[in-house]
């Protein structure tokens, strides 16, 4: 049991004490163990030494004043003890897998399906780029081999997204459980995490492009040619980052960046892809709101329109907005 | 539970009075003081201490110490040391009435 544990357990257990004893006390017994680590103990060592916990915590109780056997014999007590007993069961079961404890644990679920959202969410521009590209393939050239090269596309397009999917997956669960494992949860959110590894790649990337041009892949080169805007953007921001990181970029040619930077090449292309429709409604949006101009200007006010027009401006240009940061780290 | 555990547990109030009469300790000062006259759980002496203080016989302050968390002392209070003395004299008779049965005993043996 580690220090941490056991003075849950006894706060838990000291539920009838009042708050400011209750913290007393287990202050006591923190500075107690913290004094026998000191002198060359293990946590584990210096509680072994309070024995029975059970019987402590009837001491404590004793010294309040408190009948201990009557509390005890209550149902409701029975019943919670025995609900005690068994999430510390299963915290130890779960501390026996790993060095978290159950809180994190949780919230560590949690954020995985978070994540997995968000992911799912990213799988929408994917597959309108790969039903797109196969619909123009097939339609174009003939059938025999633009089906061929349809399919191919479509391959294509799925392996991006699921190699994209597992390397952001990794990166991120790796993040959380790391920020956990330093005990220092609560300082950011998953989306902070979401938003620092796609610059992170981002950075990576235009490392790539400057020192490494030559060396990259065939294929990303062919992303190059199909998107020349993308390449000069990256490069614009590589000068500007180029200062601040270039004692990054000796391990920028590992493999591990290497698929960084072709991720995040596609994930900058698929972000823009999805802002496309949301540009789309900002600008219908913005003529809509200028007919109703017109509108009240012959004469006929509507104000329930109005308010959802403009509403709906706010909310799109507040996405617009949380976009571009997740792309472009300024603002 | 042994039977001697039950003599400390006794003695144990008595001897956590003296010590703090002595001199002002904090709380795993006056632990491993007590450990060394009587080999008792350590953990039982927080609770004692806890009692104690309730009952007025000790009051606390606390001190900043240069390694870790302010210490909190323990300071014995007129009312203590009235307990102390009082259970030292019990001590000293219940001490003397078992010490001369026991000699009494010694004597009937060697008859």
């Amino acid at each position: 049991m580690t220090k941490d544990e056991f003075l849950r357990i006894l706060d838990r257990k000291l539920q009838v004490i009042n708050e400011r004893e209750r913290r007393d006390i287990i202050d006591e017994y923190r500075t107690h163990i913290e004094m026998k680590v000191q002198e060359g103990k293990t946590e584990a060592e210096a509680i072994e030494d309070f024995g029975d916990i059970d019987e402590l915590v009837n001491e404590i109780l004793d010294a309040y004043k408190i009948n201990t056997k009557q509390v005890n014999n209550s149902f409701d007590h029975k019943f919670n003890s025995f609900m005690d007993d068994l999430f510390e069961g299963f915290q130890r079961f779960l501390g026996s897998f790993t060095s978290l404890d159950v809180e994190d644990v949780v919230r560590l679920v949690f954020e995985i399906l978070t994540i997995l959202i968000l992911l799912l969410i990213l799988r929408i521009p994917f597959a309108l780029v790969s039903s797109l590209g196969y619909e123009l393939l097939h339609s174009l050239i003939g059938f025999g081999i633009g089906n061929v090269l349809a399919h191919i596309w479509e391959l294509i397009i799925s392996i991006a997204y699921i190699v994209l999917f597992i390397v952001v997956f990794v990166n991120l669960i790796g993040k959380r459980v790391q920020r956990y494992r330093q005990k220092n949860p609560n300082s950011k959110s998953v989306f902070d995490d979401f938003k620092d590894s796609v610059h992170k790649m981002n950075r990576s990337h235009a490392q790539d492009t400057i020192y490494d041009e030559t060396k990259d892949a065939s294929y990303q080169k062919e992303q190059y040619q199909e998107h020349p805007y993308q390449k000069q953007e990256d490069k614009e921001q590589a000068e500007f980052e180029q200062d601040q990181y270039q004692s990054v970029h000796r391990e920028s040619d590992s493999i591990g960046e290497g698929v960084g930077s072709l991720v995040s090449v596609l994930m900058k292309i698929f972000f823009c892809l999805m802002m496309i429709p949301v540009i789309g409604i900002m600008v219908g949006l913005c003529c809509a709101l200028g007919a109703m101009v017109i509108l009240s200007l012959e004469g006929l006010t509507l104000f329930g329109a109005y308010f959802i027009v403009i509403g709906g401006i706010i909310l799109v240009s507040a996405f617009l907005t949380a976009m571009y940061r997740v792309l472009w780290k300024r603002g | 539970m042994p039977v001697n555990t039950q003599f400390k547990k006794g003695v144990l109030e008595l001897i956590v009075l003296l010590s703090v009469y002595k001199k002002d300790m904090y709380g795993y000062e006056l632990v491993s003081e007590v450990s060394k006259v009587i080999d008792v759980n350590e953990g039982t002496i927080y609770p004692l201490l806890k009692r104690l203080t309730n009952e007025h016989y000790f009051e606390t302050y606390l001190v900043e110490s240069s390694e870790g968390p302010p210490r909190k002392y323990y300071r014995i209070t007129s009312l203590g040391k009235e307990r102390g003395r009082l259970l030292l004299k019990e001590w000293n008779a219940f001490h003397e009435t078992v010490n001369n049965f026991i000699k009494e005993s010694e004597t009937y043996d060697e008859r």
